[in-house]
């Protein structure tokens, strides 16, 4: 189990005239399935703060593949390498990204074969420049709200589908969800979560859930104590609906 | 923090798994002790889905026979919850209206939630369609396609089990949802029990899987009747 935690704590809960505040959180636990079977965690996140702007990612190894767990975490990996070779590009055109993160996973990956390592991949970045990029591959929900109006990215439609989008197992990049925003002068929060917690959330409840979590990670005032209070909430998930592995990743910004 | 603050949210009962039977119960079933058999396999796999731990889904049963009439002899129940009555077999073999009657169960939100797993839909015969108003069978080829491509139906994952040599092995292969995948065909009714045996194993072990709404590819190719069952969970 390993989680890819690479966050420069001059940013975590900073206050300037400049950026206004920030709160960051995030943590994962093994589902009871994977614990039964003495398998590892499978989800991977990352929260990576560079000198142009922040990453968030969360992936969730397609599970039944045998290196799933190396796809998820190269997956994380591979967004923060192409977010950097992308910034070097004069003409940033969104769209880019994504054969840059395919490129760089399957570097990653080697020398597995990438049907074994099939992954999910959500991701924000949020640029220096003020403008946030949301791209989701597979299940799992990514909640956005600029200035408090609350989007989900991506809604999942198909019933009873045998089949997940992820990396390693897609035929186009259409299958990916890609979305920007202007958030210059905006407060800003945002929520990523793999499946395990966003299909076994009650469905009218979602909304208010992700709200909850934002509002008390802002009257928190250490890092660890949010990180903390996720950690709670996951690792006291109702047992029935725990099989699976959950993982959250969030922010705020005022 | 108080975790309590965060209760309420997750939903509070495992999600559906179903496993829908379409039963033969026509005349012919009465002969080589094959409806017993499949009485006592049928309940066999309840009882092993009662046993199974349920964590992130639960295994609900519905069974519809079809004979002279199609009869819903169990609505989509818990497996824990059902207290299984022995079929009996006369008639003639009204299998499209079973298909229809299947279909709109499965098409049903509130039978089968919108959160529900990919439904099993097993069907066992041993003889042709025959439906005494649909002779030419024009409707039933019409109900089977609507069954296998239409709807909620269509991505059901499905399979059939042939009774002996009167069993009509290419249409039960059109209902099947996958092309690797191949009608089991039993010649000696006490091999009934080893299909039914496959179908609860792949069930509990998809239930129990990362993704329950996938079938692991190498179930399509298995060879149903000498599976090793300890291998396979």
């Amino acid at each position: 189990m390993i989680y890819l935690l690479q966050i420069s704590l001059m940013l975590i809960l900073t206050d300037s005239d400049s950026m206004g505040r920030e709160w960051f959180g995030y943590s994962s636990v093994r589902g009871l399935l994977h614990q039964h079977k003495n398998l590892v965690n499978q989800d991977a996140y990352i929260v990576k703060c560079y000198k142009f702007g922040t990453v968030f990612v969360v992936s969730d190894g397609l599970g039944s593949y045998k290196h799933s767990d190396i796809g998820s975490q190269a997956a994380c990996k591979a967004v923060c390498d192409a977010v950097q070779k992308w910034e070097q590009y004069k003409d940033k055109d969104f769209r880019l990204l994504i054969p840059l993160v395919h490129t760089f996973w399957n570097l990653e990956i080697f020398p597995y074969p990438q049907k074994e390592c099939k992954t999910t991949c959500l991701f924000v970045y949020i640029s220096k420049e003020g403008r946030l990029y949301a791209a989701q591959l597979g299940d799992g929900n990514i909640y956005i709200a600029i200035d408090d109006e609350l989007e989900l990215l991506h809604a999942k439609e198909d019933e009873f589908s045998n089949f997940t989008s992820g990396l390693g197992s897609i035929a186009c990049f259409d299958e990916w969800t890609l979305k920007e925003y202007d958030i210059k002068e905006k407060s800003v929060s945002l929520m990523l979560m793999t499946d395990g917690v966003s299909e076994t959330l009650i469905e009218g409840k979602k909304e208010e859930f992700v709200r909850k979590i934002w509002k008390k990670m802002s009257e928190i005032d250490t890092f660890s104590k949010i990180n903390n209070m996720i950690y709670s909430i996951l690792h006291n998930w109702n047992k029935i609906n725990a099989g699976d592995d959950r993982t959250i990743v969030c922010y705020r910004k005022k | 923090m108080n975790n309590s603050e965060f209760e309420g949210f997750v939903m509070p009962k495992a999600k559906m798994l179903p496993v829908i039977l379409l039963l033969d119960v026509s005349g012919s079933m009465s002969f080589d002790g094959k409806i017993d058999e499949l009485n006592s396999s049928v309940r066999e796999m309840i009882q092993s889905f009662t046993e199974e731990q349920v964590i992130q889904s639960e295994i609900n049963v519905s069974i519809i026979t079809f004979g002279s009439k199609v009869n819903l002899h169990t609505d989509l129940t818990p497996a824990k919850d059902i207290n299984y009555k022995d079929l009996t077999a006369h008639g003639c073999t009204c299998m499209g209206k079973a298909f229809d009657m299947a279909y709109e169960l499965i098409e049903d939100k509130t039978r089968v939630p919108k959160n529900a797993f990919r439904p099993v839909v097993v069907l066992v015969s041993d003889g042709e369609p025959y439906d005494p108003s649909d002779a030419n069978r024009i409707e039933f080829k019409k109900q089977l396609a609507r069954f296998t491509s239409e709807g909620r139906s269509s991505k059901c994952d499905r399979w059939s089990l042939a009774v002996g040599a009167d069993a009509d092995i290419d249409m039960m292969k059109q209902f099947l949802d996958h092309p690797e995948k191949e009608v089991c065909y039993v010649e000696d009714a006490a091999d009934i029990h080893k299909f039914f045996r496959f179908i609860s194993s792949c069930t509990i072990q998809r239930g129990q899987s990362k993704n329950p709404n996938k079938v692991a590819d190498d179930l399509f190719t298995a060879d149903i009747l000498n599976v090793d069952f300890d291998r396979l969970r």
